[in-house]
């Protein structure tokens, strides 16, 4: 009901009789809820406080009796009304809270300014409410006489607010023991929460904390890094796509290295609240990977030394034995030769490893025809017994820009699979194509084919690694990832196609180019 | 083995490396090439202001002192400046070097005879 359709009357004071419940003669409801002088009904006013959803009461003083409840005690209670009129307060309070009770009840009923309290209350329905109550004194000649109350059922609100006490001090545990620096960014760019650890790694100034503008605090952070402009860029690309995960390492002037993690904070509905970031200092692990990675390069740059005296050596050795038409040693040295060049591949595969994981692999890019320049490969890095495999089928010679000491590195890669993989049916099919934005080259042989499950792994490190058998080498399952890792630096694609037992086609694509060298 | 030297082209190897040192003589001198060798910076120099080489075979990195300081010094002298210098490396960086060095080809570690010898015959017959 609109209070403006009211009919109009005009009662300054009223009685709650009539209720049900109570016979005040003297509440003044209209003062309470400063409506003086409005043009409402007693019926609005009885109507209004007993369909209220929060419990209006008056007490009396100093004995703290209820002399009046509406209805919304008993819904809120579960108890009786009527049993409680003519009782004390306090007798409803929960008994931890009595004495707390009868200092707030007293200092309201006495004060000028009352303030809002809350108190667990008895209750039929659960263990106990928690009611929060609002109190005014109704008072003749500067004495008390009473007093008029709302009491609002806040129960739920405060299991709300201890489980959000809770998740705070959980979440605020679980940052301080991390040992990430964390620091959280609400949607307006406001610094919302970070850890002691983010303080110290950082060493941030706690002038710059207290603003809490997340604006401030990360121009504070770039000024530490060597690279401030690009962690600038990258933070500002990071609030332009909500949805966006991002990681990367920050280089420091004072040489440590920490690596960052980003995520938004996101609600089930897919609302952004902001944005978390996490910060690991990992100096002494980029340290223990670059000895490891130093010591892997180092090594085998040694090993090459007397690998290129050995391979030398033996073809010296297999030339000669040639000229002199002696085959009894061909045998022994067509083996050594078998091994030598497995023992070169693991070596260079190893070293290329390296280079990948520290960054080190530069690409010397230079215009050419794909089609022709895959042909001329095959024809001079393959011996004339092995070229007799492979129907080189160049349905178009696309232009691309790339490095053709990689490339040719790529297909040799993919060649030596097929054949090794393939020895009951020795066809291999090299295809060189196009569609309207790649060059796309394939490889396929008939062979024992790669099950499902492990050409989802196929490109990863490690992939294929087996123990060594009569017939090979160890393998470190390195060719493919080194493959797919030189493709993907050409902004290209690899993939693989297989069935067991039918054969495998493996493919890369590159990005045609119409520019010519000139 | 070892063909006839109908060229009287000299080829300059350096490689601190011995059994390398060795190998590659036999390989060129088996190709027809006279070969002189130099284990460090210095022998280097000595064989270059001696032995005027038709081309030089040069390790990229050195015990006493880089390739790149020879290829430099080769390049820098009037008399040797137009010699043909081919690096070879173990390194897998010595392709890029190669590069900056703006020598005249580069060779792998460990690398095919038949590689070493159509390398040699390309550049030295310039």
């Amino acid at each position: 009901m609109n209070l403006n359709d009211a009919k109009i009357h005009k009662p300054k004071t009223f009685s709650l009789n009539g209720s049900g419940h109570s016979e005040i003669s003297d509440l003044n409801v209209s003062d309470l809820y400063g409506w003086r002088g409005r043009d409402v009904t007693d019926n609005l006013y009885k109507q209004l406080v007993e369909k209220s959803p929060d419990i209006i009461f008056a007490l009396s003083y100093p004995d703290l009796k209820f002399t009046f409840l509406n209805r919304a005690f008993e819904k809120i209670t579960g108890m009786k009304t009527a049993a409680w009129l003519g009782k004390s307060i306090v007798d409803i309070v929960y008994p931890e809270d009595v004495s707390l009770a009868h200092e707030k009840l007293k200092e309201n009923l006495n004060s000028k300014k009352p303030k809002n309290f809350w108190l667990r209350v008895r209750s039929h329905k659960k263990n106990f409410l928690v009611l929060e109550f609002q109190l005014v004194p109704k008072s003749t000649s500067a004495k008390t006489e009473g007093g008029v109350g709302v009491a609002r059922d806040i129960t739920r609100r405060k299991e709300w607010e201890n489980n959000l006490k809770f998740q705070r001090s959980l979440l605020r545990a679980q940052s301080e023991a991390s040992i990430d620096g964390i620091f959280v960014v609400s949607r307006d760019k406001e610094a919302i929460l970070y850890n002691n650890h983010f303080v110290e790694m950082w060493q941030v100034n706690g002038r710059v904390l207290k603003t809490h503008s997340e604006d401030l605090i990360m121009k504070h952070l770039s000024g530490k890094l060597k690279k401030p402009r690009e962690f600038l860029r990258t933070i500002s690309e990071s609030y332009k796509n909500t949805s966006k995960k991002s990681h990367d390492e920050l280089e420091l002037n004072d040489g440590r290295i920490f690596s960052r993690y980003s995520a938004p904070l996101a609600g089930g509905d897919g609302s952004n609240y902001g944005r978390i970031w996490f910060f690991r200092d990992i100096t002494e692990q980029k340290g223990d990977e670059r000895k490891k990675d130093d010591f892997v390069a180092i090594a085998s740059h040694e090993l090459k030394t007397p690998i290129t005296s050995l391979k030398a050596f033996t073809q010296v050795l297999t030339k000669r034995q040639e000229k002199s038409g002696d085959k009894s040693m061909e045998f022994f040295l067509g083996r050594m030769t078998t091994q030598i060049n497995n023992l070169t591949e693991l070596v260079t595969d190893l070293l290329d490893v390296t280079r990948l994981r520290t960054g080190k692999m530069d690409l010397n890019c230079e215009y050419f025809n794909l089609g022709d320049f895959l042909n001329q490969s095959v024809e001079l890095s393959i011996n004339p017994d092995t070229k007799q495999r492979i129907k080189f089928d160049v349905e178009s010679n696309p232009r691309v820009r790339a490095d053709k000491h990689r490339l040719r590195q790529v297909l040799m890669n993919l060649l030596s699979n097929a054949f090794k993989y393939s020895k009951a049916n020795p066809k291999v099919i090299v295809r060189v194509g196009a569609t309207s934005k790649e060059a796309v080259v394939s490889v396929k042989d008939f062979g024992t084919g790669i099950e499902a499950g492990k050409l989802k792994k196929i490109f990863e490190p490690f992939s294929q690694f087996r123990k060594v058998d009569a017939d090979n080498m160890p393998s470190l399952g390195l060719g493919l990832y080194i493959s797919s890792e030189i493709i993907k630096r050409h902004n290209g694609r690899i993939w693989a196609k297989s069935q067991p037992h039918r054969g495998s086609t493996f493919y890369f694509s590159l990005p045609k180019s119409n520019i010519s060298n000139n | 083995m070892r063909q006839e030297n109908i060229n009287n082209k000299l080829v300059l190897v350096v490689d601190d490396d011995t059994s390398i040192l060795e190998v590659i003589r036999i390989i060129l001198e088996d190709g027809g090439y006279e070969v002189h060798t130099a284990k460090d910076i210095n022998e280097a120099k000595n064989k270059l202001s001696t032995c005027s080489p038709n081309l030089v075979l040069l390790d990229i990195w050195l015990s006493g002192g880089d390739g790149g300081k020879i290829a430099e010094m080769v390049r820098g002298n009037r008399k040797t400046c137009s010699i043909p210098i081919i690096m070879i490396s173990a390194h897998n960086d010595g392709r890029a070097i190669a590069l900056k060095s703006k020598v005249d080809g580069f060779l792998a570690k460990p690398f095919d005879m038949n590689d070493l010898l159509s390398v040699v015959k390309k550049h030295i017959s310039h």
